[in-house]
C-alpha cells in the first residue's frame, strides 16, 4: 500500500516540473468547466486514541508516527460575484498508522486464540498498540476564502478501509484472571502476550475535517488539515477494547492548484 | 518546509495532549493479602504460604496457637478485617481457621482469605483422600486429611497456571455445550483425582496437556500434568516456570525408600518447547523424592546466615542433574516403561554426600519433596500431548 502511495506522489511531483505544464493545464482546465483540480501529497500525524483518556491509561511510554502518507486530488469552485464561498469534493488515499507503548492499571480486556481459547482478565503494565489502516477518504467541503492567497476549509468526509492492522502485545505486567480478585499471573522477562484485532475493525468511517491552505507560490500551496473520526474503529459488536477509539489526524503537506 | 513540519508537528502534539490528558489515577481495586508474618517466627515449622485465596500457617507442634495474632501485608490502601496483627484463638477456631475479608481500596473488591494454622506432621503415606475444587471451581486441589479430617498436607500442582491458558474451559465447552460445561472445566486439567465406585479417590490421574495459543506465546507450548510436595508460585509461572514449582515440606524423618504404584502410556507426537515435532522420540515420566536439608554453614563460621537458610529446593535440580549443596539423598524411579498395568515402585534414598543431624531432624530442619511428572521434560515443555501417568498408593519408609 505505501509503495502504492509514494509511486503516485512521485508521479504527482514529477508532474508539477513538468515542461509542458501549462499545456497540460489549458487541457485540465477547459475539461473541468469552471472546477479547479487541486493535487495534494502530504502526511498523517496523529494517533488512534480513546477521547477522552480512560483513567486505566496512566502514562504514554512512547509514540512513533510511523510514516503514512496521504495523496489526494480535490475539485474546487467557487460560487458568488465575490468568490469567497465554495466546494470542495474530492477523494484521497491515506495511510492512518502509528506505534504507541502505554502503561496501564486494571485495564479490562478479553482476548481469544487461534483455537477458540480465551482469556479476560484485567492487564497492569505494558501495552504496545500497531495501528496502520489505509483507507479510501471522499470529504466533501466548504471553503471560504479569507485572504486572496487563504483559504479555511471545513467539512466531513468519508472513508472506506482498503487494508487494515490493529495490533500489539502487553508486557511487563501481570494479569487477574477474571477481575481484580482473580489469579495473578505476571508476564515479564521479555514474555508477552500479543493480540490481533485487525479482523474487527470498521470497514467504513466518517468524520468531520477542518483545515487551512495557503497559495504559497503561483501554483503551489501549503495546507493543514485535522481530521477527527466521529465513529469507533471497531465494528459495533466488538466488545474486548471497552471504550471507542477515534483515528485524530493533522495531515498536512503540499499542494498543487492547476 | 523543516519548519512548517515542526510548528506541525508542535500543534499536533499540543492539540493531542490538550484533548487526552492523563486522567487522575483511580483507587486500587485489588484486594490482596501479599505476605503474612508471625511473631517470633521461631514457633513456625516453614514460612508461611501465602496462596491468592487462602494462607497457610505451619506452626511447630507443642507450640501454642490459642494466641496468635498473624501480621499481614496488604494491597496499598485496602483494609482487612478482623484487625491487621490482632490475635485469635486458632486452638478452637474451625478447623484451626480464621476467616480475614480483604477489601479493595475503591471498595468494589473483596476476598475472603480463609487463614488456616497446621500443627500437624506432613504423613508418611499419601492416599490423595480430599481432592476439593478451588475457589473459582475450576479445578482440584488435592489434600491429604487425617482421621480427624483435618488437612495435613495440600499437593502442590501447575493447574493454576494453566487456568490462564484458557484451555480447559475452552475444551469443556466444545464436549458440554455452553450451559453445562462449567462443572466439567475441572476434567481437562493437566492434573486430576480418579474416583472409583465408592465414591473414594482412588488414584491421581497426570496427563500432558496442550496449553494452546497462549502457551505457545510464551515458548510453553505443552503443560505437562504433576503433583508435588511444595508450592507452585504463580507468580513466577511464566517468567521462571522451573523456579515456579518449589519443593519441600518439613519432614522430621530420614526417609530410606520411596514407593507406591504407577501406570503409563506415553503420548504419540514428542515436541519442544517451540512446538516443533521431535520425531523418533518418545515420552517418558518422572517420579523422584528429594530430601534437603534448609540450612547449611556454607562459610564455616558455625552460624547459619539467613542467606544459608532455603524454604524450597525448585525445579530447576532436573537441569542440574540432581546435584545441590543442600540435598542429602534421592530417590528415583529409573524403570519407566510403559505399563497398562498397575506397576508397583520401591526405591531407596540414595545419598548425595551429607550427612543427617537427629538433633536438627527433630527440630523440622529437613525437608522432603515428592516429585511427579507425565513427562519427563516438562519442565522444558518437551513432551509428548497425551501422555498418561497414573499414580497411587504413595509411601515414605524410614
Amino acid at each position: 500500500m505505501r509503495k502504492y502511495i509514494l509511486a503516485v506522489l512521485a508521479v504527482a511531483f514529477s508532474l508539477t516540473v513538468n515542461a509542458q505544464m501549462s499545456q497540460t493545464q489549458k487541457i485540465i482546465n477547459a475539461t473541468l468547466k469552471g472546477w479547479q483540480l487541486e493535487l495534494r501529497a502530504g502526511y498523517n500525524l496523529g494517533g488512534t486514541a480513546p477521547l477522552p483518556l480512560p483513567e486505566e491509561i496512566r502514562a504514554m511510554d512512547s509514540y512513533s508516527p510511523k510514516i503514512p502518507f496521504t495523496i489526494e486530488a480535490d475539485f474546487l469552485r467557487f460560487f458568488g460575484e465575490k468568490k469567497k464561498w465554495g466546494l470542495s469534493w474530492g477523494v484521497k488515499l491515506e495511510n492512518k498508522a502509528m506505534d504507541t507503548k502505554a502503561t496501564v492499571k486494571n485495564y479490562g480486556m478479553e482476548i481469544f486464540g487461534d483455537e477458540g481459547e480465551r482469556v479476560a482478565g484485567r492487564w497492569t503494565g505494558g501495552v504496545r498498540t500497531k495501528v496502520d489502516n489505509s483507507y479510501l477518504t471522499f470529504p466533501i467541503l466548504a471553503v471560504y476564502k479569507v485572504h486572496p492567497r487563504t483559504n479555511i476549509r471545513g467539512g466531513v468526509y468519508l472513508s472506506y478501509m482498503i487494508d487494515g492492522e490493529f495490533s500489539g502485545y502487553v508486557y511487563e505486567g501481570y494479569l487477574r484472571q477474571e477481575n481484580p480478585t482473580g489469579l495473578k499471573v505476571p508476564y515479564g522477562d521479555g514474555k508477552t502476550a500479543s493480540y490481533d484485532f485487525s479482523d474487527e475493525l470498521r470497514k467504513f468511517q466518517c468524520g468531520a475535517q477542518l483545515g487551512v491552505d495557503w497559495m504559497a507560490f503561483k501554483h503551489l500551496k501549503v495546507f493543514a488539515d485535522l481530521t477527527w473520526g466521529l465513529n469507533d474503529i471497531f465494528n459495533n459488536d466488538f466488545k474486548t477494547i471497552t471504550f471507542s477509539m477515534y483515528p485524530i489526524y493533522f495531515n498536512f503537506g503540499l499542494g498543487y492548484l492547476f | 518546509m523543516n519548519k512548517i513540519v515542526k510548528i506541525f508537528t508542535l500543534s499536533c502534539l499540543l492539540a493531542t495532549s490538550a484533548v487526552s490528558c492523563i486522567q487522575d489515577e483511580a483507587p486500587n481495586a485489588e484486594c490482596d493479602i501479599i505476605t503474612c508474618t508471625i511473631s517470633p517466627d521461631s514457633i513456625l515449622l516453614a514460612v508461611p504460604v501465602v496462596e491468592n485465596e487462602k494462607v497457610t500457617i505451619r506452626i511447630k507442634p507443642g507450640e501454642d496457637i490459642s494466641n496468635l495474632a498473624p501480621v499481614f501485608t496488604i494491597t496499598e490502601g485496602a483494609t482487612i478485617t478482623p484487625d491487621n496483627g490482632s490475635a485469635h484463638d486458632f486452638l478452637n477456631a474451625p478447623n484451626h481457621t480464621v476467616n480475614y475479608t480483604v477489601t479493595s481500596e475503591d471498595g468494589e473488591w473483596s476476598k475472603v482469605y480463609p487463614v488456616r494454622i497446621s500443627q500437624k506432621e506432613i504423613p508418611s503415606t499419601f492416599s490423595f483422600n480430599t481432592p476439593k475444587l478451588d475457589s473459582q471451581l475450576k479445578y482440584y486441589e488435592i489434600n491429604e486429611t487425617d482421621e480427624y479430617d483435618e488437612i495435613v498436607m495440600t499437593w502442590a500442582a501447575g493447574n493454576p497456571g494453566y487456568v490462564i491458558s484458557g484451555v480447559a474451559e475452552k475444551e469443556a465447552q466444545l464436549k458440554y455445550g455452553p450451559n453445562d460445561y462449567k462443572e466439567h472445566v475441572w476434567e481437562y486439567f493437566p492434573t486430576t483425582p480418579v474416583w472409583n465406585e465408592n465414591n473414594e479417590v482412588e488414584y491421581v490421574r497426570l496427563e500432558t496437556k496442550s496449553t494452546g495459543t497462549f502457551g505457545k506465546m510464551v515458548g510453553m507450548p505443552i503443560a505437562a500434568g504433576n503433583i508435588f510436595q511444595g508450592y507452585f508460585d504463580l507468580s513466577m509461572a511464566i517468567s521462571n516456570p522451573r523456579g515456579a514449582t518449589k519443593f519441600g515440606e518439613p519432614y522430621r524423618y530420614d526417609p530410606k525408600f520411596f514407593s507406591g504404584k504407577y501406570r503409563y502410556k506415553a503420548g504419540e507426537v514428542m515436541t519442544d518447547s517451540k512446538g516443533n515435532v521431535l520425531s523418533g522420540e518418545k515420552d517418558t515420566f518422572s517420579i523422584y523424592a528429594l530430601f534437603f536439608d534448609t540450612e547449611l554453614d556454607k562459610n564455616n563460621d558455625g552460624t547459619i546466615q539467613e542467606d544459608e537458610r532455603i524454604d524450597y529446593i525448585t525445579g530447576h535440580i532436573h537441569q542440574q542433574n540432581f546435584k545441590d549443596p543442600y540435598l542429602v539423598s534421592v530417590a528415583m524411579v529409573e524403570d519407566t516403561d510403559e505399563t497398562s498395568e498397575w506397576k508397583e515402585f520401591r526405591v531407596p534414598f540414595k545419598s548425595e554426600g551429607l550427612q543427617v543431624d537427629p538433633d536438627r531432624l527433630a527440630k523440622g530442619k529437613y525437608k522432603v519433596g515428592i516429585v511427579i511428572s507425565s513427562s519427563i521434560d516438562g519442565d522444558v515443555f518437551r513432551g509428548a500431548v497425551g501422555s498418561c501417568l497414573d499414580v497411587k498408593d504413595l509411601k515414605l519408609e524410614h
